[in-house]
């Protein structure tokens, strides 16, 4: 809308609260809250990166832009069409523009379904014209996977070529986005550094915006331009991924970025610096 | 004559006909830290268990693991469990099943000084709060009183280390320590574990598939691939010079803090196969770009001329 | 190695549920064509006798050939189980899944609804037909079917819940997929697996309750035989043949075991994850 650059994705003081269930009739209904007044732009184009720990809903905020959840307060725009509170019919393209790949291949397949019907579910659930089969071929040859897996189930493959399999699935309906949530972690590390090679490539021959969801700063830092930080339902800091990394202005950034490993092993001097000697145990409450 | 205060020789661990572990050997020092890394399946963790004496009962382990001059394989149950939890002690990666949910984490760190007879009831109790307090949690008499679902999982792993290191222990393994937790947590995990082997002059076993972590914390690597010790050195060294393309490709696709995104990562084709399905001869030559037909032999560990580490390649990866 | 060994023994599992059931069904089948004696055909010289050649299960206090009543009392059988169990599984299992799927408010007012059912235990629900439509193998069926449908509800129903929870239909639910496609293209085939063993138990226990509702006279009406009236007529001659109540007790047990043993066979053969490696 009249901007000079276009959000693909916008939201405006996104707040999301869960109910808690209830420990007695007696006592009130409390409520966790997973977002608090996030607003976030996302540009076309953009390799945007958020992290953030267990608990500070990252997660949450993905399946919000996927309007497979509803914020309890604020708005979420796709394209400049209003997607929170719509209904099916008015999402619009969303369901096609928009794939998801999650954490854990293994339980993100259908255990039932054949490679083939994985991959071409999509197609058929929006009602996708064309060569099914030509397009399954085609997906399986951009994921570097034998044109034999198409006839086999899940469990056959190993957890690189099952994940290659959901990336597939997330091509098939031609998206202009992906929504990645731990697409690399719970794989082996030769592994995880195929998968995101085959991202990037992704990413780049099709033009895609790439929204990625992480614990882990520095396969954010690799990949994205953008980066936000999340804790405790807030992004604490956001810009471009290098001036995050470079020159982090909040301290919860700076704690983030010294308490990843490195190769250098310079990991306990740096959490040394940042933290001093006063950090004892009660703050690693998550 | 020293003793090594851990030697492992011939270790082997089969499930049937496929063996999972493959006469690995290796020794540690007193008051050493070594790092033991691979991706899962590599053998790495059922190389830990069968040291302990805790390798599933399908698997038949032969070889010899000697402890303190003491040999442990072949040994009772009973005589194991003396040592273990007492002189060499674990940590697994979660900690929420190390744990007993039913009983409060004062007593069960106090459960083991009175099961290795360290201490009767009332001075357990106490030595219990100092080692919640010596693992830097909170108000410790308060902590004791606490089930472990009221900790957070940081707290419950620090709880874990209280236990593992109760009997003053010689050899700690720890397999994946951190794996489960959060970043921060890990870090904060990792300066405990580092300060606490060192005050309390305890050798470290640290068993992971994160690279950086070992770098982090350990002084001696062994590299683990398809059952085997692929490579092994000093950490600095091997790091800087890895010989063998396994650890090369692992080290590379671990560098990501060297990238800038823009160029792909250097990586290892394909994926590890499952156990009884590796080549003969060197267990990667599927997998590796230097192959040749040399590689149908089984390649031994040694130094090659010229390095300061050992390797079990025909072909080591040149850094001129 | 081992999972060789399960194969073999998931395949002789299911032989075996398959080789029970299909004799079985043989005996009906053969019931049509074949009896040696007439259901209602009495031999006042020979009451209450042991096997012989000429009654080669003997004979009941009345003098009425046992072979003949068990060869044709496994249609009723039969007849009973399939229908009961249709009628639970096809009211129960969409029931369930619409349960597990929908919010909140829908979940809690069908699955009390389904407590309701179950509040009324078969024979009461079969004493309420008998009473507006008389009694007959009909309405057993239908009273052991709907008396079962809360049961098939509630496993489907758990079972919905967590595969509804399952990153695979998160994604599903991302493409567009819900509603009823949603249903039987993820849910169905995941949850099939608890429904196949649930079927094959429930269909045992209709066996026993038919046995159950034709003693009250609330299921088939004489001189239509079943092996549970069978065995409920035998128990008051317990002390003067004592194998008497042997004969339908085996074939119950039996067919009971058998379509146990075809479930659990099934549920193996459905699964993917043990047919190919």
């Amino acid at each position: 809308m009249g901007r000079p650059m276009t959000a693909l994705f916008r939201g405006v003081g996104i707040t999301r609260r869960f109910r808690l269930p209830r420990r007695s009739l007696l006592e009130p209904v409390e409520s966790l809250t997973a977002l608090d007044n996030v607003s976030i732009e996302i540009p076309t184009g953009a390799k945007f990166g958020v992290v953030g720990e267990s608990g500070s809903g990252k997660s949450t905020l993905a399946r919000i832009l996927l309007a497979l959840d509803q914020p309890t307060e604020g708005e979420v725009y796709f394209d400049g069409r209003i997607i929170s509170g719509a209904s099916p019919g008015e999402l619009g393209d969303l369901r096609r523009d928009v794939q998801v790949v999650l954490q854990d291949p293994r339980s993100s397949l259908n255990p039932r379904m054949r490679v083939f019907e994985i991959i071409a579910e999509p197609l058929r659930s929006l009602g996708v014209a064309g060569d099914e089969r030509g397009r399954v071929l085609e997906l399986l040859d951009a994921v570097g996977l034998s044109t034999a897996s198409m006839d086999r189930y899940p469990h056959q493959f190993s957890g690189g070529q099952r994940q290659r399999i959901a990336i597939a699935r997330a091509l098939a309906p031609h998206p202009r986005a992906i929504i990645a949530d731990e697409p690399v972690s719970a794989l082996d590390v030769s592994v995880r550094a195929q998968i995101l090679n085959l991202l990037q490539d992704l990413v780049r021959d099709f033009g895609l915006t790439l929204v990625m969801v992480s614990h882990d700063l520095s396969v954010i830092r690799y990949l994205c331009d953008y980066t936000a930080v999340m804790y405790n339902g807030e992004i604490v800091e956001s810009g471009p991924s290098e001036r995050v990394h470079e020159n982090p202005t909040q301290d919860y950034t700076r704690r983030l970025l010294a308490a990843i490993p490195t190769m250098d092993g310079s990991l306990l001097e740096r959490v040394r610096a940042v933290e001093g000697d006063d950090r004892e145990g009660e703050h690693d409450e998550t | 004559m020293v003793v090594a205060l851990l030697e492992v020789k011939d270790l082997t661990v089969r499930f049937g006909d496929d063996e999972a572990v493959r006469g690995v050997s290796f020794s540690l020092d007193s008051g050493v830290r070594t790092g033991l890394i691979g991706e899962s399946g590599c053998g790495k963790s059922l190389t830990a268990l069968a040291i302990l004496g805790l390798a599933p009962t399908t698997a038949t382990v032969t070889g010899s693991v000697r402890f303190e001059g003491e040999e442990l394989i072949g040994r009772p149950e009973r005589e194991l469990c003396r040592l273990r939890g007492n002189r060499l002690t674990v940590v697994f990666q979660e900690p929420m099943s190390a744990l007993n949910p039913l009983m409060k984490v004062g007593r069960q760190i106090a459960e083991v000084l009175e099961v290795h007879d360290k201490a009767g009831r009332g001075e357990a109790r106490r030595r219990a709060i100092d080692l919640i307090e010596m693992v830097r949690l909170p108000d410790p008499s308060r902590t004791a009183h606490k089930y472990p679902h009221q900790l957070s999982g940081g707290q419950r792993q620090r709880i874990v280390l209280a236990m593992a290191l109760a009997g003053d222990p010689a050899l700690l393994i720890a397999d994946e320590p951190t794996t489960a937790l959060d970043v921060t947590v890990q870090a904060d995990i990792l300066l405990l574990l580092d300060d606490l082997v060192r005050d309390l002059d305890t050798s470290l076993l640290l068993i992971s598939h994160d690279l950086s972590l070992v770098a982090s914390l350990c002084e001696e690597l062994l590299v683990m691939y398809g059952g085997t010790i692929v490579e092994r050195g000093r950490v600095s060294e091997v790091f800087a010079r890895p010989l063998h393309p396994y650890t090369a490709g692992l080290h590379s696709a671990s560098s990501l803090e060297h990238s800038d995104g823009t160029d792909d990562l250097r990586t290892i084709e394909g994926s590890v196969p499952p156990i009884g399905q590796f080549p003969g001869g060197c267990v990667f030559r599927n997998r590796c770009e230097y192959a040749d037909e040399v590689c149908l032999g089984v390649p031994p560990l040694r130094v090659p001329p010229g390095e300061p580490h050992e390797v079990a390649c025909h072909h080591p990866v040149s850094h001129d | 190695m081992t999972d060789r060994l399960l194969a073999r023994r998931g395949n002789l599992t299911r032989w075996m549920g398959l080789a029970l059931v299909g004799f079985v069904v043989v005996m009906a089948a053969v019931s049509f064509v074949w009896q040696p004696y007439g259901i209602e055909a009495i031999d006042p010289t020979n009451t209450n006798t042991g096997p012989s050649v000429d009654h080669w299960l003997g004979t009941d206090p009345l003098g009425r050939d046992i072979f003949t009543q068990i060869l044709v009392g496994s249609r009723t059988t039969l007849f009973v189980g399939v229908v009961a169990v249709g009628i639970a599984s096809l009211i129960g299992v969409p029931v369930g899944m619409l349960a597990g799927s929908s919010g909140r408010w829908v979940n809690e007012t069908v699955m009390r609804a389904m407590d309701i059912v179950f509040a009324f235990p078969a024979v009461l629900l079969a004493i309420i037909l008998a009473a507006g439509f008389g009694g007959s193998t009909l309405t057993a069926m239908i009273a052991i079917g709907i008396a079962t449908v809360p049961v098939f509800a509630r496993i489907t129903r758990a079972a919905t819940l967590q595969v509804m929870t399952s990153d695979y239909v998160l994604v599903a639910r991302s493409y567009g997929r819900r509603g009823v496609p949603l249903m039987v293209r993820y849910v169905l085939p995941n949850i099939a697996s608890v429904i196949i063993v649930q079927a094959s138990v429930a269909f045992a226990i209709a066996i026993l309750a038919e046995a159950a509702l034709s003693y009250l006279g609330l299921g088939t009406q004489p001189p239509t035989p079943t092996w549970g009236r069978s065995l409920q007529e035998a128990q008051t001659y317990l002390f003067i043949n004592p194998l008497l109540p042997v004969w339908p007790g085996v074939a119950i047990a039996l067919s009971v075991l058998g379509f146990n043993l075809l479930g659990d066979g099934l549920r193996d053969a459905l699964d993917p994850t043990l047919r190919e490696r």
